[in-house]
């Protein structure tokens, strides 16, 4: 698990291509993943889920929603990482 | 007997069964519902106090927790109409969803929203987008002290609820419930499972703001049975730990669409399915999309050794219109499959039994005959009954049977059909065959994907203006695949050439519907300029452009580009 944001960038593409079923070299940090084929919320959700055990955080609905990128998912996991170390 | 009115309905229940409880894990809440029935005076009190008027529709957004509920039947209490309004999606941006709630609210002309507990954030970021609705908060309206002005007394044929799951985002549809279709149609779920037996219990995951969610809860909080309603994203995030909850919490009833079955397959191994005690699960809805008839067998072999039983899986037919139900299967009869010709079922309208399995044989799952008080009929396209076995176009009567639906301008739209005895189009194809409902089809331009509805003209509409498409020309057409899964897909006309652009525009403009709309099963396929049919008038053939969808099209010149990456 890696607290740093070019880690957390790396780990998420990781989840982000098992979930979404691609391979990673096709996902960049600004891929819009609601442009891949069958990445309905569903799937989204469970790449949230499965971000949110592997950094220990809860991220807050209202956080995810909107957020559309590896580099945003990983800028709320670096903003939820930051709150939980103040 | 029960109340004539939703509030009163939840009087009577509250005054037989003050204790009994709906619970709100994902909030960590429990709601006696004495204290439920408190909550939704005080809440109309305050409604009132604000300036509601009795008819006003208010918008309810909330969480799945004990707001909504109040909320709900808190405005109609009010005397007013509740129109749960839909929150979104992860896979929705925020631009696409505000403008569905915009021609939502502005097709029932709500300015006055109840906002639950939870949804502040999302609240903060719609209010400058929409700033025609005023957002008021539950614990603020009901804390508002004052003198109790008296509350209105609603009558059962007063509008109680308006229903948003039909019509698309640029011309949304709402149904308009009474209290009436509401008491009717709550009772006709609990009379046809025998809700309320020792030792039931309900439960769901789905959203309240959708009616399989909705009606199915108030059907078991109205009786006084227990009930417990999960956050959907509990669900979706982690199927198996949400089932292992429902089964020690001793769980009787849950709903879902078919995907939620399929979601339990991929979560949960035989190994740990095994683990868990299913025996208490009694009634297993599914619904809110097409059945398949794979999902129930497989469900059925991974989950029978945890003592989920044959008959528990409980395959119907319903829809906001009818207050939820309009066909339940026997009780404790298991899910029956019927085989027929694929052919013949799609060129002439033919039910023609097959063997199971065999080649050109299409399973479909019998969803059980009209629940009480709810009449069925399969008709031709002059509206004259067909005989057993032949596909018509499914219509429905009832108390719990909306009178009509909410269109842009405010005014409940005058159904052209009500005229004619009654009868209620659902737009749905079926047949029937030994006096139990098969859904084959749709005739209305429609997919149902998860239990929403998605309509190919939002798909166009967004697509038309794209840079690189042919001057406006695209057509969005709905497919049905083997199972019964349905798609989605775009046909669009570019002078494109280049092979690399030509991926580029297909991907954009599927990023740009998926994102809008909320939907993944999008395709996009481009054509060159004027291959797409038109009539004389210049009115795109739909029917012969979902031809250009299949494999089999004589369009050897044109390369395929869904946008696969």
């Amino acid at each position: 698990m890696s607290t740093e944001a070019d880690g957390i960038v790396r780990q998420i593409t990781e989840i982000v291509a098992v979930e979404l079923g691609v391979p990673v070299d096709v996902l960049m940090p600004d891929t819009d993943l609601r442009g891949i084929e069958g990445a309905d919320s569903v799937r989204l959700l469970r790449v949230v889920a499965k971000v949110e055990q592997t950094w220990d955080v809860e991220l807050d609905d209202d956080d995810v929603f909107g957020v559309s990128s590896i580099a945003a998912l990983s800028t709320v996991v670096g903003n939820a990482l930051q709150v939980r170390a103040a | 007997m029960r109340g004539l009115t939703l509030p009163g309905a939840l009087d009577e229940a509250a005054a037989g069964h003050p204790d009994t409880a709906v619970t709100f894990p994902s909030s960590a809440e429990r709601v006696r519902l004495a204290d439920l029935a408190a909550a939704t005076t005080a809440l109309a009190r305050g409604l009132v106090a604000d300036g509601a008027t009795p008819g006003e529709r208010v918008g309810v957004y909330s969480r799945n927790n004990a707001d909504f509920l109040t909320g709900v039947i808190g405005v109609t209490r009010a005397g007013g109409a509740a129109c749960p309004l839909p929150l979104p999606t992860s896979a929705a941006d925020l631009a696409g969803y505000a403008s569905r709630l915009a021609s939502i609210t502005a097709a029932a002309g709500i300015h006055r929203v109840v906002v639950g507990a939870g949804v502040d954030g999302i609240v903060r970021r719609l209010g400058p987008i929409l700033p025609g609705l005023r957002f008021r908060g539950v614990g603020e309206l009901s804390g508002a002290g004052g003198g109790p002005p008296a509350l209105p007394a609603g009558g059962e044929s007063d509008v109680a609820i308006v229903q948003f799951t039909s019509g698309s985002t640029a011309l949304p549809k709402g149904v308009v419930l009474t209290h009436r279709n509401v008491v009717h149609g709550t009772a006709a779920i609990v009379d046809g499972i025998e809700l309320g037996r020792p030792g039931d219990h309900g439960a769901t995951w789905l959203p309240l703001y959708h009616d399989m969610g909705l009606f199915g809860t108030l059907s078991a909080a109205l009786i006084g049975t227990p009930m417990t309603v999960w956050a959907p994203s509990t669900f979706i995030k982690d199927p198996g730990a949400w089932l292992r909850a429902f089964a020690s919490m001793g769980c009787t009833v849950a709903p879902s669409p078919n995907f939620g079955y399929d979601a339990l397959l991929a979560a949960v191994t035989p190994e740990e399915a095994a683990e868990v005690d299913l025996g208490r699960w009694r009634i297993a809805f599914n619904g809110a999309e097409p059945v398949n008839p794979t999902t129930i067998e497989r469900f059925q072999d991974r989950f029978g050794p945890a003592g989920f039983a044959a008959e528990t899986m409980f395959p119907v037919y319903g829809m906001a219109e009818a207050t939820l139900a309009v066909t339940f299967p026997p009780l404790g009869r298991p899910p029956l499959t019927t085989w027929v010709d694929r052919d013949r079922l799609a060129r002439d309208g033919v039910a023609q039994p097959v063997v199971a399995g065999a080649p050109g044989a299409r399973g479909l799952v019998a969803l059980g005959r009209p629940v009480r008080g709810m009449r069925l009929r399969v008709v031709d396209g002059q509206r004259r009954p067909r005989p057993d076995g032949y596909v018509g176009e499914i219509e429905i009567s009832g108390d719990a049977v909306a009178a009509g639906y909410l269109t842009a301008g405010g005014a409940p739209a005058p159904d052209a059909t009500t005229a004619s005895a009654d009868w209620l189009p659902t737009g749905d194809l079926g047949f029937l065959t030994d006096g139990e409902l098969y859904i084959s089809g749709r005739r209305k331009e429609m997919i149902i994907i998860r239990g929403v509805n998605y309509y190919p003209e939002d798909a166009e509409a967004l697509v038309r203006d794209a840079p690189g498409v042919h001057r406006r020309r695209c057509v969005a057409v709905v497919d049905a695949g083997e199972a019964g899964a349905e798609t989605l897909t775009v046909i669009a006309e570019t002078g494109l050439a280049d092979a690399a652009e030509r991926v580029r525009l297909a991907t954009e403009l599927r990023a740009g519907i998926s994102a809008a709309l909320g939907l993944a099963e999008v395709s996009v396929r481009l054509v060159a300029p004027d291959v797409l049919p038109r009539t004389s008038s210049g009115k795109f053939r739909r029917a012969e452009a979902r031809d250009l969808t299949r494999p089999a099209a004589p369009l050897i010149s044109e390369v395929r580009t869904d946008a696969r990456l």
